[in-house]
């Protein structure tokens, strides 16, 4: 087992019209498994908490109550920097450091405090990630603020590639793509799953994803999980009313 | 040697600021009423000033010399505060310790290693020398704590992005905190390289005006140039250090 997540819930502040704050669920009583080797998907509408989910996975924020397991044991039992390096994050928004590719990659593993290849070995592996995410080589010296934001979103995957996590985070790594792009950016997702063996946990809206990206899936509908399972079942068989709304709002987009 | 003001003197002095209040209205500036006021409470809070020094100087107590220096200090934190966009958690201490331990330490090696002060809270010379070290400090402390505050809010998502690479808190905005730290120096940096050059210091002025040598007077400006980089310097780093801390757990995320 990957993640069990027992009975997690979180709040947040939000603004009253009285100008006082109230902490309102985000996310309540998460009660779900994520199993290692297959694909998982986080679906729902926005505003149901999906990015939170992601959060609490690599402890970019905590649980109010509940627990997290990851591979049978609390979260919280685990050194939060070794946590972070095996478990990897790429926001849905993505955010490069200043300078260049190759600078954003340095700093990426500069952290991981192990022998590091040097210079011309590493870009040697940087330009192979490069090539295996159909960007072109001569990118790694390219200034990122030159990059469009599709670009972006594969520098910062192959920037989290790069610390060979076990498990990737993906928040709508395909948010700012068109329908080609995004397809061969899936095409990647999957050759990563079977070449690097990759474990993988991803956020998305789009039903066309699902279906390509195939595994288990949640649909988080307002912080609670209204169905789990194959995502191929909750497409063709969804159990609840509010699912089913949910799919038809995918199909319509 | 001195001539001295009388009241008839300075009275003919407000003219300065009648000028200035007559430009301001003949060019439309509607800089009038805050001249006014400013001008107003310049000669209140001098003459107040003087007097409270006057007694105390003749008083000649060590407790009069500290009430004064917690006064000052009082206000400093003060004017800080009132300088914030943002606040964060235990502001009001950090603050107050950055300060004292920055200050403290300059006061003490310069009044008693450096001039050897006789008696020690001797207040000719501890209180002119706060009042140096503390204004300076204040000034930079509160541009420290302005652009680390608003940076961290402004970079939140780097941060997070760099948290995310396994960096720790203190990595994760170590350029914010040298930023930070920077622009509480700059000012001092900046007068300790045009000092004499473009402007003479205030300090070094009325000494010289009051009669002093020039060369005496000099002495103690090089000394009190030196002391105020001291004083920002250590204040800073010190807020800095545990300023940044508020923002974040002890597992290097975000507090919320």
């Amino acid at each position: 087992m990957l993640f069990q997540f027992r009975h997690v819930s979180k709040k947040k502040p939000v603004e009253t019209q009285k100008s006082s704050t109230v902490r309102e669920y985000i996310l309540h009583d998460l009660l779900f498994n994520i199993n290692a080797h297959v694909p998982q998907l986080i679906l729902g509408p926005s505003g149901s908490g999906k990015t939170t989910l992601l959060r609490l996975c690599n402890r970019l924020t905590d649980p109010d109550s509940g627990e997290i397991l990851f591979q049978g044991q609390a979260l919280t039992a685990y050194d939060v920097i070794e946590l972070r390096t095996r478990i990897g994050y790429v926001a849905q928004v993505p955010v490069m450091l200043d300078g260049s590719v190759l600078s954003n990659f340095k700093y990426a593993i500069q952290k991981l405090n192990k022998n590091l290849p040097n210079g011309e070995e590493f870009e040697e592996e940087c330009k192979e990630l490069l090539r295996f995410l159909n960007l072109p080589e001569p990118f790694l010296y390219y200034e990122t603020d030159r990059l469009s934001v599709g670009e972006k979103q594969r520098v910062a995957l192959a920037r989290t590639l790069l610390r060979k996590p076990e498990v990737v985070l993906l928040d709508e790594p395909t948010s700012a793509l068109d329908r080609t792009s995004t397809f061969r950016f899936l095409e990647t997702i999957n050759k990563l799953r079977d070449e690097m063996n990759l474990n993988m946990i991803m956020v998305t809206h789009s039903i066309d994803q699902a279906k390509i990206l195939g595994g288990n899936g949640i649909v988080l509908v307002g912080g609670s999980v209204v169905e789990q399972g194959p995502v191929a079942e909750i497409m063709n068989n969804p159990q609840t009313e509010i699912t089913k709304q949910f799919i038809e709002g995918m199909l319509d987009n | 040697m001195i001539i001295e003001l009388s009241y008839i003197d300075l009275f003919i002095g407000i003219g300065l600021i009648v000028i200035a209040i007559g430009l301001s209205i003949y060019s439309r500036l509607q800089l009038e009423k805050d001249l006014f006021v400013g001008a107003v409470r310049t000669f209140v809070q001098l003459i107040a000033v003087g007097y409270v020094l006057n007694i105390v100087f003749s008083i000649e107590a060590w407790y009069a010399v500290i009430a004064v220096l917690l006064l000052m200090f009082g206000i400093a934190v003060h004017t800080i505060l009132g300088r914030q966009r943002y606040r964060f958690k235990n502001m009001i201490p950090i603050i107050t310790v950055s300060l004292m331990i920055g200050t403290g330490l300059t006061l003490f090696i310069v009044v008693y290693v450096i001039i050897q002060v006789e008696p020690w809270y001797s207040p000719q010379y501890v209180i002119p020398i706060m009042g140096m070290i503390l204004g300076n400090s204040m000034n930079g402390v509160a541009l420290a704590i302005d652009r680390l505050s608003s940076e961290i809010r402004e970079k939140r998502e780097i941060i997070e992005t760099r948290l995310s690479l396994g960096a720790t808190s203190r990595e994760a905005v170590s350029d914010i905190i040298s930023s930070a730290v920077r622009a509480a120096m700059i000012p001092t940096i900046n007068s300790l390289m045009t000092v004499g050059i473009v402007s003479l210091p205030g300090m070094m002025t009325g000494q010289i005006l009051s009669g002093t040598s020039p060369i005496i007077a000099v002495k103690y400006q090089i000394l009190v140039m030196y002391m105020i980089a001291a004083s920002v310097m250590i204040s800073s780093v010190l807020l800095v250090q545990r300023g940044y801390k508020q923002y974040f757990t002890a597992h290097h995320q975000f507090k919320e």
